[in-house]
Protein backbone atom coordinates (compact mmCIF):
# COMPACT_ATOMS: atom_id res chain seq x y z
CA UNK A 1 0.00 0.00 0.00
CA UNK A 2 2.88 2.16 0.80
CA UNK A 3 2.89 5.13 2.85
CA UNK A 4 -0.21 7.22 3.58
CA UNK A 5 -0.88 10.33 1.91
CA UNK A 6 -1.17 14.29 3.58
CA UNK A 7 -4.80 15.45 2.67
CA UNK A 8 -4.60 19.26 3.51
CA UNK A 9 -7.46 20.06 5.70
CA UNK A 10 -8.33 22.79 3.48
CA UNK A 11 -6.92 22.42 0.25
CA UNK A 12 -7.95 24.32 -3.48
CA UNK A 13 -5.63 24.46 -5.71
CA UNK A 14 -4.64 28.16 -6.55
CA UNK A 15 -5.27 27.71 -10.42
CA UNK A 16 -7.76 25.59 -12.37
CA UNK A 17 -7.07 22.86 -14.29
CA UNK A 18 -5.84 24.59 -17.85
CA UNK A 19 -4.05 27.75 -15.81
CA UNK A 20 -2.10 24.87 -14.38
CA UNK A 21 -1.35 23.23 -17.45
CA UNK A 22 -0.44 26.74 -18.85
CA UNK A 23 1.39 27.63 -15.63
CA UNK A 24 3.75 24.00 -15.95
CA UNK A 25 5.12 25.18 -19.24
CA UNK A 26 5.62 28.57 -18.06
CA UNK A 27 7.26 27.10 -15.17
CA UNK A 28 9.61 24.47 -17.48
CA UNK A 29 10.68 26.89 -20.27
CA UNK A 30 11.47 29.87 -17.63
CA UNK A 31 13.93 27.50 -15.23
CA UNK A 32 15.25 25.85 -17.90
CA UNK A 33 16.73 28.70 -19.34
CA UNK A 34 17.73 30.15 -16.28
CA UNK A 35 19.49 27.22 -15.20
CA UNK A 36 21.65 26.46 -18.37
CA UNK A 37 22.43 30.14 -18.52
CA UNK A 38 23.61 30.40 -15.02
CA UNK A 39 25.25 27.17 -14.93
CA UNK A 40 26.93 27.38 -18.41
CA UNK A 41 24.88 23.87 -20.05
CA UNK A 42 24.31 23.08 -23.27
CA UNK A 43 21.14 20.28 -23.84
CA UNK A 44 21.87 17.06 -25.23
CA UNK A 45 19.53 14.36 -26.19
CA UNK A 46 18.74 12.11 -23.24
CA UNK A 47 18.11 8.45 -23.20
CA UNK A 48 15.15 6.67 -22.52
CA UNK A 49 16.54 3.56 -22.48
CA UNK A 50 19.62 1.63 -22.17
CA UNK A 51 21.48 -1.73 -23.15
CA UNK A 52 21.41 -3.80 -20.07
CA UNK A 53 24.57 -4.57 -18.20
CA UNK A 54 27.02 -1.98 -18.78
CA UNK A 55 26.85 -0.50 -15.38
CA UNK A 56 25.72 2.80 -16.99
CA UNK A 57 22.36 3.06 -15.62
CA UNK A 58 21.56 4.77 -12.28
CA UNK A 59 21.65 1.15 -9.81
CA UNK A 60 20.21 3.70 -7.04
CA UNK A 61 20.08 2.07 -3.97
CA UNK A 62 21.01 -1.22 -5.46
CA UNK A 63 17.77 -2.74 -4.46
CA UNK A 64 15.11 -1.68 -7.01
CA UNK A 65 13.85 -3.30 -10.32
CA UNK A 66 14.16 -1.53 -13.41
CA UNK A 67 11.91 -1.88 -16.45
CA UNK A 68 13.47 -4.13 -18.25
CA UNK A 69 12.30 -5.47 -22.15
CA UNK A 70 13.49 -7.07 -25.37
CA UNK A 71 13.23 -6.07 -28.63
CA UNK A 72 12.39 -8.06 -31.68
CA UNK A 73 15.51 -7.04 -33.38
CA UNK A 74 18.30 -6.78 -30.35
CA UNK A 75 18.44 -9.94 -29.87
CA UNK A 76 21.35 -10.35 -27.67
CA UNK A 77 20.40 -7.73 -25.09
CA UNK A 78 17.77 -6.62 -22.80
CA UNK A 79 16.99 -3.37 -22.24
CA UNK A 80 16.56 -1.19 -19.53
CA UNK A 81 14.71 1.97 -18.99
CA UNK A 82 17.08 4.30 -17.09
CA UNK A 83 16.27 5.21 -13.88
CA UNK A 84 18.43 8.64 -13.95
CA UNK A 85 21.41 9.76 -15.86
CA UNK A 86 23.59 10.35 -13.30
CA UNK A 87 26.59 7.95 -14.77
CA UNK A 88 25.38 8.17 -18.00
CA UNK A 89 26.02 12.09 -17.90
CA UNK A 90 29.93 11.82 -17.08
CA UNK A 91 30.65 9.59 -20.02
CA UNK A 92 28.52 11.79 -22.36
CA UNK A 93 30.61 14.82 -21.35
CA UNK A 94 33.68 12.81 -22.04
CA UNK A 95 32.32 11.88 -25.13
CA UNK A 96 31.33 15.23 -26.25
CA UNK A 97 34.58 16.49 -25.63
CA UNK A 98 33.41 19.32 -22.93
CA UNK A 99 36.19 21.54 -21.45
CA UNK A 100 36.51 23.26 -17.86
CA UNK A 101 33.12 25.22 -17.35
CA UNK A 102 30.92 23.98 -19.71
CA UNK A 103 28.85 21.50 -18.99
CA UNK A 104 25.14 19.60 -20.30
CA UNK A 105 21.54 19.12 -19.01
CA UNK A 106 19.67 16.53 -20.03
CA UNK A 107 15.03 16.65 -19.65
CA UNK A 108 15.02 13.35 -18.38
CA UNK A 109 12.03 10.82 -18.06
CA UNK A 110 12.54 7.41 -15.70
CA UNK A 111 10.97 5.27 -14.56
CA UNK A 112 10.82 3.82 -10.89
CA UNK A 113 8.56 0.74 -10.24
CA UNK A 114 9.60 -0.02 -7.10
CA UNK A 115 9.29 3.81 -5.70
CA UNK A 116 7.28 4.38 -2.59
CA UNK A 117 4.30 6.53 -3.73
CA UNK A 118 3.24 9.29 -1.83
CA UNK A 119 2.75 12.91 -2.29
CA UNK A 120 6.12 13.78 -3.72
CA UNK A 121 6.84 10.36 -5.17
CA UNK A 122 5.52 8.90 -8.35
CA UNK A 123 6.78 6.08 -10.74
CA UNK A 124 7.35 8.86 -13.01
CA UNK A 125 10.48 10.78 -12.69
CA UNK A 126 11.21 13.88 -14.83
CA UNK A 127 13.87 15.84 -14.31
CA UNK A 128 16.55 17.60 -15.31
CA UNK A 129 19.68 15.94 -14.95
CA UNK B 1 40.98 19.16 -9.89
CA UNK B 2 41.81 22.72 -7.55
CA UNK B 3 38.07 23.23 -7.46
CA UNK B 4 36.95 20.02 -5.70
CA UNK B 5 35.69 21.52 -2.88
CA UNK B 6 33.03 23.00 -0.58
CA UNK B 7 33.50 26.10 -1.65
CA UNK B 8 32.87 25.35 -5.74
CA UNK B 9 30.04 23.36 -3.95
CA UNK B 10 28.12 26.14 -2.38
CA UNK B 11 28.80 28.53 -5.05
CA UNK B 12 27.04 26.27 -7.59
CA UNK B 13 24.35 25.51 -5.26
CA UNK B 14 23.69 29.52 -5.19
CA UNK B 15 24.03 29.46 -8.85
CA UNK B 16 21.05 27.47 -8.87
CA UNK B 17 19.23 28.09 -5.93
CA UNK B 18 19.17 32.08 -7.41
CA UNK B 19 17.26 30.61 -10.51
CA UNK B 20 14.85 28.82 -8.48
CA UNK B 21 14.44 32.39 -6.91
CA UNK B 22 14.08 33.74 -10.62
CA UNK B 23 10.93 31.60 -11.63
CA UNK B 24 9.26 32.11 -8.26
CA UNK B 25 9.13 35.87 -9.01
CA UNK B 26 8.49 35.02 -12.77
CA UNK B 27 5.53 33.19 -11.89
CA UNK B 28 4.50 35.74 -9.65
CA UNK B 29 3.96 37.87 -12.06
CA UNK B 30 2.13 36.02 -14.14
CA UNK B 31 -0.28 34.83 -11.25
CA UNK B 32 -0.73 37.09 -8.83
CA UNK B 33 -1.96 34.51 -6.80
CA UNK B 34 1.12 32.44 -6.66
CA UNK B 35 2.78 34.74 -3.87
CA UNK B 36 6.71 33.71 -3.22
CA UNK B 37 7.55 32.32 -0.31
CA UNK B 38 11.62 31.55 -0.61
CA UNK B 39 13.70 33.59 1.21
CA UNK B 40 16.74 35.13 0.26
CA UNK B 41 19.66 33.21 0.70
CA UNK B 42 19.70 29.43 1.37
CA UNK B 43 21.29 27.96 4.11
CA UNK B 44 24.34 26.02 4.26
CA UNK B 45 24.54 22.92 7.44
CA UNK B 46 26.30 19.08 7.18
CA UNK B 47 24.41 16.50 8.49
CA UNK B 48 26.54 16.12 11.25
CA UNK B 49 25.74 19.58 12.22
CA UNK B 50 22.45 18.42 11.91
CA UNK B 51 22.98 15.41 14.55
CA UNK B 52 24.89 17.61 16.93
CA UNK B 53 22.21 19.91 16.91
CA UNK B 54 19.37 17.74 17.22
CA UNK B 55 20.57 14.64 18.25
CA UNK B 56 17.14 13.45 19.49
CA UNK B 57 15.30 13.86 16.03
CA UNK B 58 15.14 11.50 13.54
CA UNK B 59 17.26 12.52 10.16
CA UNK B 60 14.18 13.10 8.31
CA UNK B 61 13.14 15.32 11.54
CA UNK B 62 16.20 17.14 11.64
CA UNK B 63 15.68 18.29 7.72
CA UNK B 64 11.83 19.33 8.31
CA UNK B 65 13.29 21.16 11.79
CA UNK B 66 16.28 23.29 9.93
CA UNK B 67 13.79 23.32 6.37
CA UNK B 68 11.43 25.06 8.67
CA UNK B 69 13.45 27.59 10.39
CA UNK B 70 15.34 28.63 7.73
CA UNK B 71 12.70 28.08 4.67
CA UNK B 72 15.48 26.86 2.14
CA UNK B 73 18.81 24.68 3.18
CA UNK B 74 21.62 23.18 1.86
CA UNK B 75 22.03 19.56 3.51
CA UNK B 76 25.85 18.77 3.41
CA UNK B 77 27.57 15.50 3.72
CA UNK B 78 25.00 12.79 3.11
CA UNK B 79 25.96 8.99 2.53
CA UNK B 80 28.55 8.14 5.27
CA UNK B 81 28.01 7.49 8.96
CA UNK B 82 27.93 10.08 11.61
CA UNK B 83 29.24 10.17 15.01
CA UNK B 84 26.69 8.32 16.53
CA UNK B 85 27.04 5.58 14.15
CA UNK B 86 23.66 6.38 11.98
CA UNK B 87 23.37 7.47 8.41
CA UNK B 88 21.56 10.74 7.83
CA UNK B 89 20.55 8.88 4.59
CA UNK B 90 21.63 6.03 2.22
CA UNK B 91 22.89 7.46 -1.31
CA UNK B 92 24.59 5.41 -3.80
CA UNK B 93 28.65 4.59 -3.67
CA UNK B 94 28.28 5.10 -7.79
CA UNK B 95 28.90 8.93 -8.32
CA UNK B 96 28.73 11.12 -5.56
CA UNK B 97 31.43 12.13 -3.58
CA UNK B 98 29.62 11.72 0.20
CA UNK B 99 31.85 14.27 1.61
CA UNK B 100 31.23 16.86 -1.27
CA UNK B 101 27.81 16.68 -1.74
CA UNK B 102 24.15 17.26 -1.02
CA UNK B 103 20.28 18.16 -1.22
CA UNK B 104 18.74 21.28 -1.84
CA UNK B 105 15.79 21.16 0.61
CA UNK B 106 12.93 23.98 0.49
CA UNK B 107 10.07 24.07 3.22
CA UNK B 108 6.95 23.33 2.11
CA UNK B 109 4.25 24.66 4.10
CA UNK B 110 1.25 23.34 2.42
CA UNK B 111 1.95 20.06 3.51
CA UNK B 112 4.75 21.32 6.26
CA UNK B 113 7.06 19.41 5.46
CA UNK B 114 10.49 19.75 3.56
CA UNK B 115 10.93 19.21 -0.06
CA UNK B 116 13.88 17.71 -2.01
CA UNK B 117 14.04 19.96 -5.10
CA UNK B 118 17.41 18.70 -5.99
CA UNK B 119 20.26 15.76 -5.32
CA UNK B 120 23.27 16.96 -5.91
CA UNK B 121 27.31 16.53 -5.45
CA UNK B 122 30.88 17.02 -7.07
CA UNK B 123 31.33 13.78 -8.23
CA UNK B 124 34.26 11.51 -7.05
CA UNK B 125 37.37 11.34 -8.73
CA UNK B 126 39.93 7.79 -7.75
CA UNK B 127 40.85 8.70 -4.92
CA UNK B 128 37.72 9.09 -3.30
CA UNK B 129 35.81 6.32 -5.30
CA UNK B 130 38.33 4.11 -3.75
CA UNK B 131 37.59 5.72 -0.51
CA UNK B 132 33.72 5.37 -0.98
CA UNK B 133 33.88 2.11 -1.94
CA UNK B 134 35.29 0.77 0.87
CA UNK B 135 32.92 2.51 3.12
CA UNK B 136 30.09 1.33 1.58
CA UNK B 137 31.32 -2.09 1.66
CA UNK B 138 31.00 -2.39 -2.29
CA UNK B 139 34.72 -2.32 -3.15
CA UNK B 140 33.43 -5.41 -5.85
CA UNK B 141 31.58 -2.36 -8.21
CA UNK B 142 35.46 -1.55 -8.66
CA UNK B 143 35.52 -4.05 -11.35
CA UNK B 144 32.83 -2.08 -13.50
CA UNK B 145 33.34 -0.48 -16.44
CA UNK B 146 32.27 2.58 -14.97
CA UNK B 147 34.37 2.85 -12.15
CA UNK B 148 37.23 1.52 -14.03
CA UNK B 149 36.71 4.25 -16.25
CA UNK B 150 37.00 6.94 -13.24
CA UNK B 151 39.95 4.44 -11.83
CA UNK B 152 41.92 5.32 -15.03
CA UNK B 153 40.93 8.74 -15.20
CA UNK B 154 39.59 8.21 -18.34
CA UNK B 155 36.46 10.39 -17.44
CA UNK B 156 36.43 14.25 -16.46
CA UNK B 157 35.82 15.33 -13.15
CA UNK B 158 32.69 16.82 -12.77
CA UNK B 159 29.75 17.92 -10.44
CA UNK B 160 26.37 16.86 -11.03
CA UNK B 161 22.90 16.18 -10.29
CA UNK B 162 18.94 16.56 -10.69
CA UNK B 163 16.30 18.84 -10.20
CA UNK B 164 13.12 17.64 -10.33
CA UNK B 165 10.94 19.24 -12.83
CA UNK B 166 7.27 18.29 -11.26
CA UNK B 167 8.78 18.55 -7.90
CA UNK B 168 9.71 22.27 -8.75
CA UNK B 169 6.23 22.67 -10.49
CA UNK B 170 4.37 21.41 -7.63
CA UNK B 171 6.52 23.67 -5.32
CA UNK B 172 5.74 26.63 -7.56
CA UNK B 173 2.05 26.21 -7.94
CA UNK B 174 2.06 25.78 -4.33
CA UNK B 175 -0.07 21.94 -5.35
CA UNK B 176 -0.43 19.30 -2.36
CA UNK B 177 0.08 16.38 -4.84
CA UNK B 178 3.09 15.71 -7.68
CA UNK B 179 -0.04 14.08 -9.28
CA UNK B 180 -1.52 17.42 -10.48
CA UNK B 181 1.50 18.46 -12.25
CA UNK B 182 2.62 15.56 -14.12
CA UNK B 183 0.12 12.00 -15.61
CA UNK B 184 0.99 8.95 -13.99
CA UNK B 185 -0.52 6.04 -12.35
CA UNK B 186 -1.99 5.49 -9.04
CA UNK B 187 -3.18 3.03 -6.85
CA UNK B 188 -6.88 2.83 -5.94
CA UNK B 189 -6.26 4.05 -2.38
CA UNK B 190 -4.62 7.18 -3.84
CA UNK B 191 -6.82 8.31 -6.68
CA UNK B 192 -9.83 7.89 -4.00
CA UNK B 193 -8.33 9.88 -1.16
CA UNK B 194 -7.54 13.03 -3.49
CA UNK B 195 -11.01 12.59 -4.73
CA UNK B 196 -12.12 13.26 -0.98
CA UNK B 197 -9.31 15.60 -0.72
CA UNK B 198 -10.03 17.91 -3.04
CA UNK B 199 -7.31 17.12 -4.83
CA UNK B 200 -7.41 17.16 -8.88
CA UNK B 201 -4.91 14.41 -10.29
CA UNK B 202 -4.01 14.86 -13.43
Amino acid sequence: MGKPIFIPKVYKSILDVIETEQAIKKIKDHFERGLADALNLTRISAPLMLRAGQGINDDLNGVERMVTFDAIDISNSPIEIVQSLAKWKRVALARYGFTIGEGIYTDMNAIRRDEELDNLHSIYVDQWD
Amino acid sequence: MKQRNVRTLKKEVHKIYRALKNSENYLYKLFPSLVPILPEEIYFITTQELENRFPELTPKQREDRIAKEFGAVFIMQIGGSLDSGEKHDGRSPDYDDWFLNGDILLWYPILERAVEISSMGIRFDEKSLLKLLKLANAEHRMALDFHQSVLNKELPLTIGGGIGQSRLCMFLLKKAHIGEVQVSVWNDHIIKECRKGNITLL
